[in-house]
């Protein structure tokens, strides 16, 4: 589920929370999309911290975001808190295209970087 | 402890989620680690994925979720009635997909078989497809 939307400046970061599976993906991709599109912002940061479950429906939210994002020209972190979502991540192959950080703010900093 | 659920929901995306959390509780009493609870969870959400959005797609029928547990050995079972599956090998290949378009990672045989010790799929086009897992808890 999408908890909301935080103006950083030139990256808009996108706070998700509870559990990103086949059904909540799709919405989750569509509410980014169009976020992601109206703020003309070149970079997006995804908060994980407050995802409770994620399956490979996930990491193909986290690449599709990935693509759209560098394609623009932007670049794509990822916030995530202990080590719950790491082995899914490492597995789909997200964490050798994305930064992970602990936090959003460090995330916006690994973009601005 | 030996214990066994088996129970059949129709192919709607919100069965996920019910069958994820059917296998948690399921194996709860054995006290597993957050780890391992964590794993049966996402292989089940794989598999019983698979089963609405590859093997009905939009069509009617019943996903059947068969949990077993003899001692500390879980076996899980996904079945379900629909398309089937041509090539199980190219299927179990890490990052094929058939919908592309969906943005679909392509990931869901290889999270099963990294997230339980042994998968075997059986399955044949339009005679649906069995998924069976186990894991030692």
């Amino acid at each position: 589920m999408l908890k909301e939307f935080i103006d950083c400046g030139r990256a808009l970061v996108a706070v998700l929370e509870g559990e990103i599976d086949q059904r909540s993906a799709s919405a989750l991709r569509e509410r980014i999309d169009i976020e992601y599109e109206l703020s003309r912002k070149p970079h997006l940061v995804l908060d994980l911290t407050d995802v409770t479950f994620m399956d490979s429906a996930g990491i193909g939210l986290i690449i599709g975001r990935w693509k759209n994002v560098t394609s623009a020209g932007g670049k794509l972190a990822l916030a995530v808190a202990g080590h719950k979502l790491i082995k899914i991540l490492e597995l789909g192959g997200v964490t050798r295209l994305v930064k992970l950080c602990p936090d959003y703010r460090r995330a916006v900093e690994e973009c601005l970087r | 402890m030996n214990n066994y659920l088996k129970t059949q929901f129709p192919p709607l995306d919100i069965n996920e989620s019910l069958a994820r959390g059917m296998a948690a509780f399921f194996i709860l009493p054995l006290d597993p680690s957050v780890e391992d609870a964590e794993d049966v969870k996402t292989a089940v959400s794989e598999a019983v994925t698979n089963a609405i959005i590859h093997g009905y797609r939009d069509r009617s029928g019943a996903v059947e979720l068969e949990l077993n547990l003899e001692g500390r050995e879980l076996t899980v079972t996904v079945r379900d009635s629909g398309a089937g599956i041509e090539d199980i090998e190219r299927a179990r290949t890490p990052m094929f997909t058939t919908r592309p378009e969906e943005e679909r990672s392509g990931m869901g045989f290889t999270i099963m078989e990294s997230f339980m010790d042994s998968l075997e799929v059986e399955s044949a086009p339009g005679c649906g497809t069995a998924v069976t897992m186990k894991k030692r808890l």
